[in-house]
């Protein structure tokens, strides 16, 4: 136990060396302290309740651990997979969110451990997002990411399209959603200024969607819809190969 | 796992320390200096997390700083990528294989 102490202090202390690095997601730094813990306070329910379920999935729903391996492994690689796109902004690389996908195929609440999980690694090893930084960057790719794609895949359904376009859905709008969440995020930074509540809400709403619109105009839009490709031909392809799969998870009906 | 713990770590702490000492070398070939000039920055094929995010955060008076664990450093970044990139692909491998070949036609 000392030898393995002792190396993770090495590790620590030959990593701490100072030098400029720039991220992906919301990055180290950015958020002061109060509007650290606000949002990891905020994503803490979700994350408990998806504990929770996913015990609760693993021991009931046969197949369901590997799906978990499988759609974990591949979030973690979408988040962190910078894509050549072109948009308005020129020649830029723009990462998909990939929750989306798990949350049609696992449930919004797994989905939120899930991108835990990939966010905590990609700030801890890959000097992308960040530990401060990493309440909020659950919110936006976790919770508003997979709750956005479930619900869209719903209503998609409901709405009687086909699965590769109920995917499609899920992909779009979940993508949508987790870039919109980056901007409530970096939005909310202006309440810090020394200005009355109305006004400061006022500013901070005109921030949102400032970013949100250079966001979707710049490499994202594109990116976007590459995403809502990607997911429907998931699941169309889980669909033909294991039906059972999504029919035990109550994802399609029998 | 606690054996593969420490190797990981002993592993992890070599790269650094030599990507560190290899920093700190003086890199002049036959005296032309080496220099270090990262284009991504500031070039094409930015990732928009960085030219956007960033360009916000500075904005609003909260510059990104570095991160608590700092692999940014020479090619140690690529390295990371690299690493967790096979242990992603190998999950997803193994998980696909199970699922989708040898479970194929299985009813759950």
């Amino acid at each position: 136990m000392k030898r393995v102490l002792s190396g993770i202090i090495v590790v620590f202390a030959l990593l701490l060396l100072p030098q400029a690095a720039y991220a992906m997601h919301i990055t180290e730094g950015i958020l002061p302290p109060k509007w650290a813990i606000f949002w990891v306070v905020m994503i803490m329910p979700f994350v408990v309740i998806g504990t929770l379920k996913l015990k609760k999935n693993k021991r009931e729903v046969p197949g369901f651990l590997p799906l978990v391996g499988l759609v974990g492994a591949a979030v973690f690689v979408f988040s962190c997979f910078p894509i050549p796109v072109v948009g308005l902004n020129g020649m830029a690389t723009a990462h998909p969110a990939g929750t989306g996908m798990s949350a049609m195929l696992l449930g919004p609440f797994v989905s939120v451990v899930i991108a835990g999980i990939a966010l905590f690694i990609q700030a801890l090893f890959l000097a992308h997002g960040g530990l401060t930084t990493l309440g909020v960057n659950i919110f936006s790719m976790g919770v508003l990411g997979s709750f956005s794609g479930y619900f869209a895949f719903r209503l998609a359904q409901r709405m009687g399209l086909r699965l590769f376009w109920c995917g499609f859905a899920a992909g779009v709008v979940s993508d949508l959603f987790t870039y919109m969440g980056t901007s409530i995020g970096l939005g909310l930074l202006v309440l810090e200024g020394g200005e009355s509540l109305p006004i400061a809400i006022m500013h901070s709403v005109k921030a949102m969607l400032e970013i949100f619109v250079v966001f979707m105009a710049t490499s994202q839009g594109p990116l976007c819809v590459a995403e809502g490709i990607v997911v429907g031909f998931a699941i169309s392809y889980v669909y033909k190969v294991r039906p059972g799969i999504l029919q035990s998870l109550k994802v399609v009906k029998v | 796992m606690l054996k593969y713990f420490i190797v990981f770590v002993f592993t992890f702490s070599l790269i650094q320390a030599h990507a560190l000492y290899a920093a700190e070398a003086d890199n002049t070939i036959n005296g032309i200096k080496d220099k270090e000039i990262i284009e991504s920055e500031t070039g094409k094929w930015t990732g928009i997390d960085v030219s956007i995010v960033g360009k916000y955060a500075e904005k609003y008076g909260h510059p990104p700083k570095d991160p608590y664990i700092n692999t940014d450093q020479g090619d140690l970044l690529l390295f990371v990528f690299t690493f967790f990139g096979l242990i992603g692909g190998i999950i997803i491998g193994y998980n696909f294989r199970k699922l989708f070949i040898e479970g194929k036609g299985k009813r759950n």
